[in-house]
């Protein structure tokens, strides 16, 4: 199947009236878990796996899909008008786009982070169709050894752009490693750290572990004390951003669209990296640098740009190579699996209506973010104002019937309110969870790859090294370990971090 | 902060000795051959060198990097309630059945932030409870009926 003939199949899949329903869905709920802070792209995904059961499966991708790009969008709009990161790829949006708010130009802040998502999140598809193809052939000449360096790259990425401490983030992604191997050997068949549990025997869920980890301790930190909420009261108008600003914006948008793209693609990068690289450089190439922090519309249409061309980006190590890059796309990893489809470089010759049929969805989904977050913005406001203590009921209830739903087992609700408590305690003590789910989602790829490896060397570990695409993987992943333990990087991270 | 600072590593460190004897028990195997206990082994080891490098201080967290604001262990009221409250239902779901229990525990969790409105708080809780009911039931998801067949 050639390209056009794709293009064409994948938008006739996705115009179906039942996939443009989930898309519409998929986006809907990402605006909205967007813009309420409290629960993320991963806990929603999680909480609606089970719903997704009785979808077909294009619709249940296009819908997980739309979850995690329509979150992007959502995010900025708590972060320019109520200075709260609805999303943690939101962050950067914070410093100008509520200062923008203050100086009564919430609207024009509002209009060019859609703008400038609509623009990167359709350039970031475009890449995606131009580039997946040719890698995914890349991969089908990767043989075990190379999944192996792969994975181990992946990790040490994640780790070494984890926001808090290295040692902890490695720690995390070794504890992640052990509980993925609960359960049944994979070759043996012989219970692993069961606990002589008959429930553990196929392992602990990953629904449960990420609701608990991401959904019930975002709630247990948010309960312990009330955060009250100023929204930016003033009306919103000229959502339109002026030619000034379009003159402003356009070379950000630009820019942050190709970091934010390739930032995306790296395993363990992702949004929240792209926005904050994105910002550095739009402050670096400025005229005016001192304007930054104090409502400059580059620093809104940067970073906003860079998240959603990175959540595009992201799709391609999971459809070429099978590798989720991020605990966003280990859940959509997990969708696929659920419903027996093994995304890996043979995705798009075994399931072309699915590989293209997301892709288009995709160009569709922007098109309904533009029009939920531009004229829908007020109905995004109301409800802002929604009070937590009447969100984070639903929250628990939703995360607890979504968890129960998977196998009708009051043991997953035990599993993810323990996980919610160690999360909470992760929390506490500035541990993260995305290397530890990461890790527990590449565990069992990792080992069966490793003994593969093993078996065809007799056990020779230099045939890690030895190959070349595996050789580049490990030595670019020890370079970034002793990178990382050198003063001067160390020095340098906490110079960027500052500023 | 401190305290469990120093706890978590230590905790971790007994972890990783756990796993690693129960690696060894499982069989490690050669290279060649991996046992079931290999990669097991290689993480836990690899968590007890690490958790012994975070005991020795050195995994805070960098000098000017934006840590969450702390609250400490002062508030750890309602969130303790709030992990009561979902073991309790998790108890009684297949017990009393979705509609009741979803009742007690949306009740219980509006009351933990409101505990003066708790007519308020009841009646919302019937509320939440039975708007998801017929949520889930449209979405074909299978709730328990409990003993009493409430719901059905």
């Amino acid at each position: 199947m050639d390209f056009f003939q794709g293009v064409i199949l994948g938008f006739q899949a996705s115009l179906q009236p039942i996939n443009l329903l989930y898309c519409f869905i998929g986006v809907f709920i990402g605006t909205l878990i967007g813009v309420l802070p409290g629960i993320g792209p991963a806990g929603a995904m999680a909480i609606l796996l089970p719903v997704t059961f009785h979808a077909p499966p294009l619709s249940t991708i296009i819908m997980l899909a739309g979850i995690y790009y329509g979150a992007m969008y959502g995010g900025s709009t708590t972060s320019i008008l109520v200075n709260i990161p609805g999303e943690p790829s939101s962050v950067v949006t914070c410093l100008d786009g509520y200062q923008m708010a203050l100086q009564g130009r919430a609207g024009p802040a509002l209009g060019i982070s859609a703008f400038g998502s609509f623009i990167a999140g359709t350039m970031g598809v475009f890449g995606l169709m131009l580039l997946a193809r040719p890698l995914a052939r890349v991969a089908l000449k990767f043989g075990p050894p190379e999944y192996v360096s792969l994975m181990v790259l992946g990790l040490i990425i994640l780790t070494y752009l984890t926001e808090k401490s290295l040692i902890k983030a490695m720690a995390m992604a070794a504890l992640g490693l052990i509980l993925s191997y609960v359960g049944l050997d994979i070759i043996g068949g012989q219970a692993r750290f069961t606990l002589n549990i008959d429930n553990l025997m196929e392992g602990i869920g990953i629904v449960p572990l990420v609701m608990g980890l991401f959904g019930i301790a975002e709630v247990l930190q948010n309960v312990e004390v009330t955060i009250k909420r100023t929204i930016f009261k003033t009306h919103i108008k000229g959502l339109l951003p002026s030619l000034k600003d379009w003159a402003a914006s356009i070379w950000a948008v630009i820019r942050g669209t190709v970091i934010g793209f390739f930032l995306g693609i790296l395993p363990g990068g992702g949004a929240i990296l792209a926005s904050f690289v994105s910002y550095a450089v739009e402050k670096r190439v400025s005229k005016h640098p001192e304007r930054f922090g104090k409502g400059a519309i580059e620093g809104v249409a940067g970073p906003e740009s860079a998240n959603n061309a990175a959540s595009s980006g992201a799709f391609i190590p999971l459809l070429t190579l099978g590798i989720p890059a991020n605990v966003v796309m280990a859940m959509l990893f997990a969708g696929l699996l659920i419903h027996g489809i093994r995304p890996g470089p043979l995705l798009i010759k075994d399931y072309p209506e699915i590989f293209w049929g997301v892709i288009a969805s995709m160009y569709l989904g922007n098109v309904m973010l533009l029009a939920l977050n531009l004229p829908l913005i007020g109905m995004w406001v109301q409800l802002l104002k929604i009070p937590f203590r009447f969100l984070f009921p639903m929250i628990i209830l939703f995360c607890v019937i979504g968890v129960y739903s998977i196998n009708n087992s009051v043991f997953d609700i035990g599993v993810m309110v323990v996980f919610g408590m160690v999360g909470y305690i992760m929390r506490k003590c500035d541990y993260e969870p995305a290397p530890l789910v990461l890790a527990y989602v590449l565990g069992p790829m990792l080992e069966q790859a490793m003994r593969q490896s093993l078996i065809i060397s007799n056990g020779n570990f230099t045939i890690f090294f030895v190959r070349p695409i595996s050789g580049v993987c490990l030595t670019v992943g020890a370079f970034l370990l002793i990178l990382a333990c050198t003063k001067y990087s160390r020095r340098k991270r906490t110079e960027v971090l500052k500023e | 902060m401190k305290i469990l600072n120093r706890i978590s590593p230590i905790f971790l460190m007994g972890l990783s000795v756990l796993i690693g004897f129960g690696s060894i028990k499982l069989g490690i195997g050669t290279p060649g051959n991996m046992g079931p206990g290999f990669m097991p082994f290689l993480a836990s080891a690899l968590l007890f060198i690490l958790s012994l490098l975070i005991l020795k201080g050195l995994g805070g967290v960098d000098e000017g990097k934006k840590e969450r604001p702390s609250t400490g262990w002062k508030n750890l009221l309602k969130p303790g309630i709030l992990i009561i409250a979902l073991c309790v239902y998790m108890l009684f779901l297949n017990v009393l059945g979705y509609l009741l229990t979803a009742f007690l525990l949306m009740s219980q969790m509006l009351f933990i932030s409101e505990p003066k409105k708790w007519y308020m708080n009841i009646a919302l809780g019937a509320i939440i409870a039975i708007l998801s009911f017929t949520l889930f039931k449209w979405l074909q998801v299978q709730l328990p009926t409990g003993v009493f067949h409430i719901g059905w």
